[in-house]
């Protein structure tokens, strides 16, 4: 079956089988590869991506289900949140392995998308929906409220 | 306390081109066998090498764990990597310094003494000469081998080292492919093994048709107990794969249902053999024994990204692409599968998520190979579903340590520990098997070895023996047959047997009436060991009093006795349940190669192991694993992170030690003895959950 959507700005179109996930169209079909498969169950947030702005697991996401939608991966996000992030990631070194990092940086650019200036409680609570394993939380959380310091310095 | 002496340097290739490659023009190629976990060494070993070299780091470029470029090097295993592949790099470089400078000073008819090194280039008297390491290198000989003569810079003149380098490649991990499982190869097919329900089980019956009619199925592969299927995209494996697991029919052994974990470690015969013993047949002092046991489930890896391997058969033998710990060992074993000579296997290092021990890194590869002779020539990728890695991955083995110990006058002067444990060391390879979850379902020739411990103070035995000055009785229990599949997991025996050692330091604290921090400085004279634990105390505000239903505790270990020095102090607040509310860790890994390097996995470490302490253990119904999902093991989340500091105190007169595995037992003891404190009763048994939380309130 044919499905068509935006993915990060762009109408695609993809042939896949009903059911097929988003997740691996992401990744197979569109080439999108920092979107990560973790788990397959919604549990660990490896695959988090937006859709219409809005947190989504792209492994419990079919295909079909997404025709006509916004769908914004990882390397796709832009603008000064999605850079503060980036230099922010980079500049404090978060993560560990990394592999949890892609899925973190949407859940952390939806946050600062709509509270630029969380506190730490509230980067706790929005980044909870993603597991990290290499514990590697404490830089993350420092990333995303150096992020907030950036932002909160742009707007002044 | 014994001094270490400086790790031997390893049994590997002396020849100078075998880890250094000029052919492109301004670069540097470092080739190790060493490979990146996460834990950030090709950084630290390439910031090594620049020293040596008064090189810029982006001036180097690596090669790391491609068996047929790497010069061989054991495993990256044992946060050794600091400890003996940093100082070989070391002196091969210094080595390659040497040669470039003799080459140019004959050019320039200078004596090598005359000339300096910066950015490779030249100088003479701060003038530069116009040749370059690039444009010598005809005059130099890499074939030769280094014996360890070049002298090395000195520490004061550090530029890189002691400075925190960013890691390598973190950028593309946000942006796009980086990991194995992003690889896509021409032709290449998915494919997954069904993995067995229990270790003994007997394939009866495989109704192998109705899958191979399934859309996208390209082969069925069975082999005794082996069943693995290749489809040709993830989705057609995925929904192929649903079908497979109710097309089987297994026998499975009788088994012990109903009986934990502990239990079973228990109840199955030991080898003993003590470590040591101080105590001669005396009895405790008068002031009588304190004693309690304390236990560790069985622990699982948990890497976000699951185990993926790739293989493609080839006419001559095979290619593969791993993210092992142990490329060469994965090699050997490939070749033995595949009845060929080693160098006719290449195994290629590309990263994967997270590793703390042996994973299913190399059983995914060896699947891939496995299913590759079905496709000859074309490229196979299995990747493991997450209930696979939960059943199917090594696991830390289960433990038990007793400890009895007798105060007087303020000091411990009787200490009997007993630890008992299955093994913790079943890599590729070991003790003569493949030791890998295909091959053992395929043929009788390739079952794994007989699980065996490695020798004293590592294993089980891993600081067993207490660091404290006083006279100890330290007696290892083996468990050969646990009828689990268990591997090195992160510090080894070291978890448990520090999170004893330290819980019973403040039980008998307790008893003599003395502040804990000071009750551990009084059994120590190694003024490392101290240094750790003021500033620990110090950082933490150990003597500020806690609010109600706080409490903190500190933990401490210098790793194997031998290593780095660890201090940690936990901060929790326990209701029902525990609640961290700060974490402080201090380390002493003598030079400091790259200080945020060292902060990271402290602190990566620190935060494991609270997530091991507070909520992980493997389910189980008897010897069957029965974990679907991450709902079945849950680990740490961000919610429960506190905030967290981790201090290094560096001397660089001392060696670099390793610093992966240093911070898990002491936080273990840190928040068992924070929990103690704020509930006034012990907690012995890990993880300490809300229903072990409820229980030590109501007895």
């Amino acid at each position: 079956m044919s499905t068509s959507f935006t993915v990060n700005g762009e109408p695609v179109t993809v042939e896949t089988d009903s059911n097929s996930t988003l997740l691996l169209a992401l990744r197979n079909e569109l080439g999108l590869r920092a979107t990560r498969f973790g788990c397959g169950a919604e549990d660990c947030g490896a695959c988090t991506v937006l859709i219409d702005g809005h947190l989504h697991y792209s492994c419990g996401q079919f295909v079909e289900d997404t025709a006509g939608k916004q769908v914004e991966t990882a390397e796709g996000l832009r603008g000064p949140v999605a850079n503060a992030l980036r230099d922010a990631f980079f500049e404090v070194g978060a993560g560990q392995c990394r592999y949890c990092l892609s899925g973190v940086f949407v859940s952390a650019y939806e946050l600062l998308t709509r509270d630029p200036q969380p506190e730490r409680g509230a980067i706790r609570a929005a980044l909870s929906r993603n597991l990290c394993r290499c514990g590697a939380h404490a830089s993350i959380i420092r990333g995303v409220e150096k992020a907030g310091a950036t932002l909160a310095r742009q707007e002044r | 306390m014994a001094t270490a002496a400086p790790a031997p340097l390893p049994a590997t290739s002396r020849r100078l081109g075998d880890w250094f490659d000029l052919s492109t023009p301004g670069k540097v190629l470092l080739k190790t066998g060493k490979v990146e976990l996460g834990q950030g060494i090709l950084t630290a070993l390439l910031q090594i090498a620049a020293e040596e070299l008064d090189l810029e780091l982006t001036q180097m470029e690596v090669v790391s764990g491609d068996t047929g470029l790497s010069p061989f090097e054991a495993g990256t295993v044992g946060s050794m990597s600091i400890e003996t592949s940093g100082p070989f790099v070391r002196q091969a470089a210094s080595e390659l310094r040497r040669r470039l400078v003799n080459a140019a000073a004959m050019r320039a008819q200078v004596q090598p003494n005359d000339l300096a090194t910066m950015a490779g280039g030249f100088t003479r008297d701060g003038e530069v000469l116009p040749d370059t390491f690039w444009t010598v290198l005809g005059d130099v000989n890499l074939d030769a081998a280094f014996d360890g003569t070049a002298p090395l810079k000195r520490h004061e003149h550090y530029r890189l080292v002691g400075t925190s380098a960013p890691a390598l490649a973190s950028k593309a991990k946000l942006t796009g492919a980086a990991f194995i499982h992003d690889i896509a190869l021409p032709g290449m097919l998915h494919g997954r093994v069904l993995r067995k329900p229990h270790a003994e089980a007997h394939l009866e019956q495989f109704e192998a048709e109705s899958i191979r009619r399934r859309k996208g199925v390209v082969a069925v592969v069975v082999e005794r107990d082996f069943v693995g299927v290749l489809a040709q995209t993830e989705h057609d494996l995925d929904k192929a794969m649903e079908k497979v697991a109710a097309a089987a029919n297994w026998s499975v052994p009788p088994d012990e249902r109903n009986n934990t974990v502990l239990e079973i470690l228990r109840s199955r015969p030991s080898v003993d053999a003590v470590l040591r013993d101080d105590l001669g047949g005396e009895a405790a002092g008068a002031s009588g024994l304190v004693e309690a046991t304390f236990t560790k489930p069985l622990i699982g890896h948990g890497s976000i990204g699951p185990s993926c391997g790739i293989a493609v058969i080839r006419p001559d033998g095979a290619e593969l692409w791993s993210h092992s710990q142990t490329v060469f060992a994965l090699r050997d074993q490939a070749a033995r599968v595949l009845g060929c000579a080693p160098e006719q296997i290449r195994v290629r290092h590309v990263q994967g998520a997270g590793c703390y021990g042996h994973n299913g890194a190399d059983d995914a590869a060896m699947d891939a190979l496995l299913l590759g002779r079905a496709v000859p020539g074309r490229p196979v990728r299995v990747q493991w579903s997450r209930r696979d890695e939960l059943i199917a991955e090594p696991l830390g083995s289960p433990m038990s340590v007793r400890v009895a110990a007798a105060v007087t006058e303020g000091r411990i002067v009787h200490w009997e520990l007993e630890t008992r444990s299955g093994a913790h060391v079943q890599r590729p390879g070991w003790n003569g098997g493949i030791n890998l979850l295909g091959p053992a379902a395929i043929s009788d020739d390739w079952q794994p070895a007989a699980q065996r411990d490695l020798p004293a103070h590592n294993g089980g035995t891993k600081n067993a023996v207490s660091a404290y000055a006083f006279p100890q009785r330290v007696v290892h229990q083996f468990v050969p047959a646990m009828p689990f599949r268990l591997s090195a997991l992160r510090s080894l025996g070291a978890f448990a047997n520090v999170f004893a050692i330290e819980s019973m330091m403040d039980q008998t604290a307790e008893v003599a009436g003395i502040d804990p921090v000071a009750f551990r400085l009084a059994h120590l004279t190694d003024a490392r060991a101290r240094a750790v634990i003021e500033r620990a105390a110090a950082i933490s505000g150990w003597n500020e009093p806690s609010p109600e239903g706080f409490g903190r505790g500190i933990g401490f270990a210098r790793f194997k006795n031998s290593g780095t020095y660890c201090a940690v102090v936990a901060l929790v607040e326990v209701e029902e349940q525990i609640s961290l509310r700060g974490l402080w860790g201090v380390v002493d890994a003598g030079l400091a190669i790259n200080p945020d390097g060292i902060i990271a996995q402290v602190e990566g470490g620190i935060i494991q192991a609270a997530s091991w302490t507070l909520k992980e253990a493997v389910p189980t119904d008897g010897s069957f694993l029965t974990a679907e999902s991450w709902r079945d093991y849950p680990i740490l989340s961000f919610a429960e992170i506190p905030d967290i500091q981790v201090d290094i105190i560096s001397d660089p007169a001392n060696e670099p030690t390793g610093v992966g595995e240093v911070s898990l037992g002491p936080t273990a003891g840190a928040i068992g003895n924070a929990v103690a404190a704020a509930l006034g009763a012990r907690i012995c048994d890990l993880p300490m959950t809300r229903d072990r939380v409820i229980a030590t309130l109501m007895a």
